[in-house]
């Protein structure tokens, strides 16, 4: 009997397009790989290698942050942290990366209806992928985006021509809101959504399961973890969740669950993630 | 020429010697699905608890040059829900079955052992000794009376296969892979993780949450060569090897020490494929080399007397 439970998932070297330098330190890594593209959903990340050899030992991962389907081609957009990401920095089109994806369970998507994506620096990354889909589907697509800098707004170029409406809040312009889901907040008085994505900063996270608690609208969050595998074999990825309810509710339409009764427990955020229902996820450590 | 690459460990035979190392690599959903586990020797599950464990708060894993350290603390699911999640996935699996059993006392192996040998479906035992002892502030495998103990416990409980997992944590492991065949271990799996640490210079603090976790990868390999080159002069039962293994030629050097199989861990998370590449590259090492049979290799670099027929 075949072990084999994952179709479409692959382990292989693939061609980088382009590295693409953007201010503010971001990097946008362009690898061509249309079979991947076409088995991988906006949520799902991968684990990438660019050099030879055992140090550094591990794989870093990334959310996907574009499909594109028609040229075969997936983004990630990242900064330089440390060895790994200064080592996949030095990429230039023509050389070769090893991927192993797609990885994680992706973003539910609904059909109809609008959406919220509610982000900061590069937590913006995997919700450019979300806003494309929603997009193509006909949703209409609101963006509330921190950053910095104002004139360095991961994904901004992409977001722009897909947002209804398109909030930015950044550190070095004075006045206004400190966190962007005031913004949201606002907007809420007078719209309804019917799913938000957040992912990253943990203060706009706790945020928005404050409106997602007080307007009852469903919410999911991709979790930034320190991952070794990728794959759910090391277990160094566990989050603090609270038991959900049964088989955590996948559909968009589904009016958010009440956490359940205070039970928690670690799981791993590679395998049953990294997409959650935002309300259960603890954030105080 | 078609090399054979099957070993013995006691009574099992296995394809080949490659086997995953407890606790990195899953079955079923857990499988990352990239090829099929029946090309491998065995299978070795994660280590199973009886009673369900969360194991430790991040930061679970540091990265080190060429490996890592890991403080994960041994999550589990509980004896319950492994015969009901895991067993159903290992059973299933066209290669020898191997399930990791973990323990604080010869009391709580010799129930999951029992509970699993009912059930059916798996056709070996290897024992977690690096477990605390509850009581003893020592772990089970660096103290030779507390091993001794649990291995036999263990021995009377079950008439499968059962490996004893050591921990390289002590001064002669040697010593330690003759009590285990003593009280009547099948085989010896050298070993566990080496103990370890990290400090941050910025928060001038441990990285790790316990302080202290345990180094695995290519970095040890040179130690755990040692080890294993060690205990097969010492016993007569199969030695596993296990620590830093990445490549077939890896798995050469430790039969060549005087192992009969060999675990591929730490690199399973750089390189899922890993296992299945050191298949293939063990069969291409025997026609480059004209070996007819892998098995022949055990102990091949020992002076001829330490080579012991296994």
């Amino acid at each position: 009997m075949s072990s084999v439970t994952r179709p479409g998932r692959l382990l292989r070297e693939f061609e980088v397009v382009e590295q693409q330098r953007r201010g503010g330190g971001y990097l946008n890594l362009i690898v061509r790989a249309p079979d991947l593209v076409a088995a991988s959903s906006p949520g799902h990340f991968a684990m990438l290698r660019a050099w030879p050899g055992w140090d550094p030992l591990l794989p870093r991962p990334f959310s996907f942050a574009r499909l594109d389907r028609d040229s075969g081609t997936c983004e990630f957009l990242y900064r330089v942290v440390g060895r790994g990401t200064g080592l996949l920095a030095r990429l230039e089109g023509g050389d070769r990366v090893t991927v192993l994806a797609p990885l994680g369970e992706p973003f539910p998507v609904p059909d109809r209806g609008r959406i919220a994506l509610v982000g900061r620096g590069l937590g913006i990354a995997p919700l450019i992928a979300v806003a494309e889909l929603a997009a193509a589907r006909g949703l209409a697509v609101d963006a509330y985006l921190s950053a910095r800098e104002g004139a360095n707004v991961p994904g901004m170029e992409a977001l722009q021509p897909i947002c209804e409406r398109l909030f930015i809040q950044s550190d070095d312009r004075a006045g206004g809101p400190r966190l962007v889901t005031a913004h949201l907040e606002a907007q809420l008085a007078a719209t309804r959504y019917d799913v938000a994505y957040t992912c990253g900063s943990h203060r706009l996270g706790r945020d928005l399961q404050r409106l997602q608690a007080e307007h009852r609208f469903a919410a999911y969050v991709s979790l930034e973890t320190h991952m070794a595998c990728g794959f759910g074999a090391c277990k160094a990825c566990v989050w603090p969740m609270r038991r959900g309810g049964p088989a955590a509710p996948r559909a968009a339409s589904h009016a958010a669950t009440t956490a359940g009764g205070g039970d928690v427990h670690w799981v791993r955020t590679c395998l049953e993630g990294p997409v959650f229902p935002l309300e259960r996820v603890i954030y105080e450590s | 020429m078609k090399p054979d690459l099957s070993v013995r460990i006691g009574p099992l035979v296995l394809k080949n010697p490659v086997m995953p190392a407890s606790g990195t690599w899953g079955v079923g959903r857990e499988d990352p699905g990239l090829f099929d586990v029946a090309q491998l020797g065995a299978v070795v599950t994660k280590s199973l608890m009886v009673e369900p464990r969360e194991g430790n708060a991040p930061l679970r894993i540091v990265e080190t040059p060429g490996g890592m350290l890991n403080s994960v603390g041994l999550p589990s699911h509980g004896l319950d829900a492994w015969l009901e999640e895991v067993l159903p996935d290992l059973r299933a699996l066209d290669t020898v079955r191997v399930a990791s059993v973990g323990g604080h006392d010869a009391d709580e192996f010799v129930t999951a052992i029992r509970a699993i040998d009912d059930a059916g479906g798996v056709d070996a035992y290897e024992l977690n000794l690096s477990c605390p002892n509850i009581g003893a502030r020592v772990l089970i495998a660096e103290s030779a009376d507390l091993l001794t103990r649990v291995v036999a416990a263990c021995r009377r409980a079950t008439a499968r296969p059962v490996f004893a997992k050591l921990s390289p944590n002590v001064l002669h492991v040697a010593e330690f892979a003759r009590a285990a065949e003593y009280a009547g271990a099948d085989a010896v799996t050298v070993a566990n993780t080496l103990r370890s640490m990290a400090i941050d210079t910025e928060t001038r603090r441990p990285l790790l949450g316990t302080i202290q976790g345990g180094i695995s990868g290519p970095a040890i390999r040179p130690v755990i060569l040692w080890k294993v080159w060690e205990t097969a002069a010492a016993v007569g039962i199969p030695v596993i090897a296990s620590g830093g293994a990445c490549e077939a030629r890896d798995a050469v050097e430790f039969l060549l020490a005087g192992a009969s199989a060999v675990q591929y861990g730490t690199i399973n998370f750089t390189n899922p494929l890993a296992m299945s590449q050191a298949v293939c590259g063990l069969r291409t090492y025997c026609e480059r080399h004209g070996v007819e049979r892998l098995a022949d290799l055990t102990g091949a670099a020992r002076p001829a007397a330490g080579r012991a027929a296994r």
